[in-house]
């Protein structure tokens, strides 16, 4: 069973990903910490990182930059799935291929549905 | 001068339209589990309905702020107790607090009538009192939170706070929220995802008042408070 790991502060929100990737044969981890992310990532090795830029005492984005900085997790695919929308970052490509990030979806536009597709699409091509 | 008036009021309400996006994306999301799942979705029917009212009353709260301020509406003074005002609140955000492992606590040390608008301090706090709730409900901490609602005399004044035991609010993390307003999406980065839009709205209400929020202490626990001036002609009754 592949293994997703949120990063989501939201509780009602988190608990809808436990829920709608749990029923899809997905094994789901939902932390809204930083650092609970990094002890869980340690723990389960995620297939995938989906991430919240808007974290308590914590910025996204050095959470990305930690995550990255571990030899191990170079390759671990990771999507940003948060309320802030990718144009109030740098247009700049290499802004986000030095993280190495699969793809910057807006939250508020994107279904569960949606999500899973791409969450599939993923999984799959990492386990040809 | 008006410029700077006319900024301020923008930011407010794009703050309060960014707000809206999350009790909005959590709708959306459990509608369309709802509608993926076989399970009994009365939890999530209440879920949604938190979430509606939130919306709404934050909203609400928006649409007076800016009346009050925009001297649209008048504001009636009546002679009121603060402890009344805050036993309200208490009891309607009760249902909210309850559905995110909050406990309420109730702490009223003086009845000394002052004169003030029910309403408006009643949506002012009721504001307060949903962003402290909302920032405890985030998945960081897993101990059981509460909140207090308190009112106690201070030389001429009445205070009224709300207070919660997960809250990291003091004077210098107010003061760079109040400065970083127009500047920052995420304005109290101590409180989860929630961008505190709840704060600056019940901030407005007040201000319209000539009463202003400021951090405090009560308990040990750490929140807001405003200190209602008492009426000299009500302490003669």
């Amino acid at each position: 069973m592949k293994e997703l790991l949120f990063i989501e502060p939201d509780k009602i929100i988190g608990n809808t990903y436990l829920r709608y990737f749990g029923s899809k044969n997905y094994s789901v981890r939902v932390t809204g910490s930083a650092q609970e992310a990094i002890i869980l990532a340690d723990d389960i090795t995620p297939d995938l990182v989906i991430v919240e830029l808007q974290l308590r005492l914590h910025n996204g984005i050095d959470f990305l930059y930690e995550f990255r900085s571990y030899s191990d997790w170079h390759q671990i695919p990771i999507i940003i799935l948060s309320m802030v929308p990718s144009n109030e970052f740098p247009s700049d490509k290499n802004f986000w291929s030095t993280l190495n990030i699969h793809k910057y979806i807006y939250k508020p536009k994107l279904k569960l549905s949606s999500l899973l597709t791409e969450i599939n699409d993923i999984t799959l091509e990492k386990t040809l | 001068m008006k410029d700077n008036a006319i900024n301020s009021d923008q930011f407010l309400l794009k703050s309060v339209a960014e707000e809206l996006r999350l009790p909005l994306v959590q709708i959306s999301r459990l509608a369309e589990l709802s509608r993926s799942s076989e399970n009994d979705l009365s939890s999530d029917m209440k879920t949604i309905e938190s979430s509606a009212d939130l919306a709404l009353q934050l909203l609400e709260s928006y649409i007076l702020g800016v009346e009050l301020s925009d001297n649209q509406r008048e504001i009636a003074l009546s002679p009121i107790t603060i402890g009344a005002v805050m036993n309200d609140v208490a009891h309607q955000v009760h249902k909210i607090a309850a559905q995110n492992n909050c406990d309420i606590e109730l702490s009223i040390k003086t009845s000394k009538p002052i004169m003030g608008n029910y309403e408006a301090i009643k949506m002012a706090y009721l504001n307060i009192a949903h962003s402290i709730i909302l920032a405890n409900n985030s998945q960081v901490d897993k101990k059981r939170k509460s909140i207090i609602f308190a009112v106690y005399g201070k030389g001429t004044k009445n205070m009224a706070g709300v207070y919660g035991n997960d809250i990291q609010i003091n004077k210098t993390s107010w003061e760079k929220s109040m400065s970083m307003f127009h500047k920052t999406r995420q304005k109290i980065p101590e409180f989860s995802s929630i961008n505190g839009s709840g704060f600056f709205v019940a901030s407005s209400i007040l201000e319209s008042m000539s009463l202003s929020l400021h951090p405090s202490k009560y308990k040990g626990n750490k929140g807001l408070v405003a200190g209602f001036p008492l009426s000299q002609q009500l302490q003669l009754i």
